[in-house]
């Protein structure tokens, strides 16, 4: 189970070819040797639009079956895994924040932060008893404790994407991956809301990997990759 | 969980979930509906005379024979003779034998000369006997007792007199028995059945129509207008003789039921006079087979909108697909597996099928609450209200079973874009 890294690699991907579809001469999208992240460590992938920033995010969150490679997340193989046991996997271990519209609409915000406590044992255990307990002071700590009854689609773009925060965190998974969440806001709040996620990553233990085409962020982070570096894959850019 | 996510989505599409469960709930109230009046008339219809074994009259055939005693529906055959009547009362399994004739009417509405008798036996809907509302059955020659109907179209009150018209036609006139005005002695007691349109008179008072004159005198010529300017009305007892030379059909009743079929054989077989006996059972059934072609049109029809009411369904589910694959997006991102996306929308389904049916039933109970009085009066057809019967609730479960395979479908396509959207956010 343990990375050759010793036990400090969160995403150990090594060899990894991935295209769409199930036909062996389609494309590639990625094809990359090696790329890790460590256990704490925040990240800036950069990438321009296209070059498989968002299907990386998906072999790492084993939505997405690579053709070749080991993907490991936390030390364990995901190539592995049944498409079922994969989903469990990212229900219990990763936190996923998407570019924008987050949230179920029809769901309040306390409810959209309980989503994951409802859908992973895992995550339910460790926050035991205290799922609401947790969700409050998870919304309280990104400023969302007068907005816990508004339902999700009667939020800013801004509040939104803090409570897409609380739900990527609530129940310590040990990774949190977020796909532009910065893009629907404007700089000075995408600062005040990185600063918010750090904190809660720190709190949480929590390892952060963090895609955007806009490099304007890069400097908040222990480090910066860009994805053509390692991705062998160029016509798409 | 998911059930609570999928209440809460169509919550969230409150006007089109409504909508959606409306339409189904009103093919499934239609449906329910249909089918109560079906059963309802079918059993206001083969109930409509019970207690009787066997009717007996000329040979026109099983249909007309019942159709004319029961119903009031056709014209009259050829009559019968009384003394055969007289003859079949002492057979020894005959329990009673009572008269029936027809041929004239009141403003449309059918005359019957009977005897007191007829009102103690006639039984419908299994055991329910003719009752008055007011007054008394005919007992003298120039008395009418009227159906619940007759009464209330015509406004009658006992103690009013009417005239009797030769003959079926619906209007009063032509050869109206002016010279023999009956009085109203009684109304009868609403039965839902044809004896609310008929007009009750005694055998002897028929008679007395078509002697023209009072009954008491001879038959000779045509009496003066002196001579009926007060009426006699003597009681029937006061009369000599038989009632009648003829009647139109009498209806038998049996010691014992295992006769019914051998006595049925002997008067059939009757050689003094072409006669019938037919079982109203087994008539009613005969008619009821000729009437369920239309029955069957119309339970097609329910279920051509029952359908209709699955359809719209389905395209309500399929059209919101679209919109709510960022919805499955983050439910995939959350760890749900393309499958829990498929099973939510076949939940989805489901619920609003079960809805469906819930508020079909309530819409369907609630307004047959509401029209019963109203069916009942305006064509004596009684709907009982009852528990659903093993047919409809087979029809229930069907509508449901068939909303949540319906679900499968965008089901299926939602399972598909799972799969191919990943965490993209196909908007």
């Amino acid at each position: 189970m343990t990375a050759d890294n010793g036990d400090t690699a969160v995403i150990e991907v090594r060899d990894l070819k991935f295209h769409y579809g199930r036909k062996a001469g389609a494309s590639l999208v990625l094809d990359i040797e090696e790329f890790l992240l460590k256990k704490g460590e925040r990240m800036f992938v950069y990438g321009p639009s296209g070059c498989g920033k968002t299907t990386l995010l998906g072999v790492v969150a084993g939505v997405l079956e690579p053709v070749d490679g080991i993907v490991r997340i936390l030390g364990q193989d995901l190539t592995e895994l049944s498409a079922a046991r994969r989903d469990t996997f990212r229900a219990d271990h990763i936190g996923y924040i998407f570019q924008m519209f987050n949230l179920l609409p029809y769901l309040s915000v306390l409810d959209n932060i309980l989503l994951p406590v409802a859908m992973s044992k895992a995550r339910r255990s460790r926050v035991g008893s205290q799922a609401k307990a947790a969700a409050t002071t998870l919304a309280e700590h990104l400023g969302l404790e007068s907005r816990l009854d508004a339902l999700g689609g009667e939020l800013s773009v801004g509040q939104q994407q803090r409570v897409a925060a609380a739900r990527a965190l609530i129940g310590g998974p040990e990774l949190i991956i977020a796909d532009e969440p910065t893009s629907a806001l404007d700089t000075d709040r995408r600062t005040a809301f990185l600063e918010l996620l750090f904190e809660e990553c720190n709190a949480a233990g929590a390892s952060l990997l963090f895609v955007s085409h806009d490099r304007t962020l890069e400097s908040m982070f222990d480090r910066v990759l860009e994805l053509p570096d390692i991705n062998r894959v160029k016509t798409l850019a | 969980m998911i059930i609570r996510l999928s209440l809460s989505s169509l919550n969230s599409r409150r006007l089109a979930t409504a909508l959606t469960v409306l339409s189904l709930a009103l093919s499934v109230a239609l449906l329910l509906g249909v089918e109560q009046v079906r059963t309802g008339v079918r059993e206001s219809f083969s109930n409509t005379i019970s207690g009787t074994d066997l009717i007996v009259g000329t040979r026109v055939g099983q249909l007309q024979l019942i159709l004319f005693t029961v119903f009031g529906i056709g014209s009259t055959p050829a009559n019968i003779s009384y003394d055969t009547l007289e003859k079949y009362r002492e057979h020894p399994a005959v329990e009673w034998a009572v008269p029936f004739s027809l041929g004239d009417s009141h403003r449309g509405f059918r005359v019957v000369g009977t005897t007191e008798e007829y009102f103690e036996k006639y039984r419908y809907r299994r055991d329910r006997g003719i009752r008055l509302a007011e007054g008394t059955v005919p007992k003298r020659i120039l008395d009418a007792t009227v159906g619940h109907q007759v009464a209330r179209e015509l406004d009658y009150q006992v103690g009013q007199k009417i005239i009797i018209t030769h003959g079926i036609s619906g209007a009063p006139g032509i050869s109206d028995h002016d010279d023999s005005p009956f009085t109203i002695v009684g109304i009868l007691d609403r039965t839902a059945t044809p004896i609310d349109r008929t007009v009750y008179i005694t055998l002897e008072g028929m008679e007395a129509i078509h002697e023209d004159g009072p009954p008491t005198l001879s038959t000779g010529p045509p009496p003066t207008a002196t001579a009926v300017q007060e009426p006699a009305n003597p009681s029937v007892e006061d009369r000599a003789g038989p009632p009648a030379e003829s009647i139109t059909a009498f209806f038998v009743g049996v010691k014992s039921r295992i006769d019914t079929l051998r006595l049925q054989r002997e008067i059939n077989t009757d050689e003094s006079e072409p006669l019938q006996a037919i079982i109203p059972g087994v008539a009613l059934a005969e008619l009821w087979r000729g009437i369920d072609m239309a029955d069957t049109a119309l339970k097609a029809v329910v279920a051509l909108v029952v359908l209709v009411g699955l359809l719209g369904m389905l395209i309500s589910l399929l059209s919101t697909l679209n919109e709510r694959r960022r919805e499955m997006a983050i439910l995939r991102a959350l760890g749900a597996r393309p499958k829990i996306i498929a099973i939510l929308l076949v939940i989805e389904a489901g619920l609003l099928s079960v809805a469906g049916v819930l508020l079909g039933l309530l819409l369907n109970y609630g307004l047959l609450a509401g029209a019963q009085p109203i069916v009942e009066r305006a064509f004596g057809l009684a709907l009982p209200i009852r528990a659903p019967n093993q047919f409809e609730l087979m029809a229930l479960l069907f509508v449901i079973v068939a909303g949540v395979l319906a679900g499968l479908v965008p089901a299926f396509r939602a399972y598909r874009n799972a799969l191919s959207d990943g965490l993209a956010m196909k908007v």
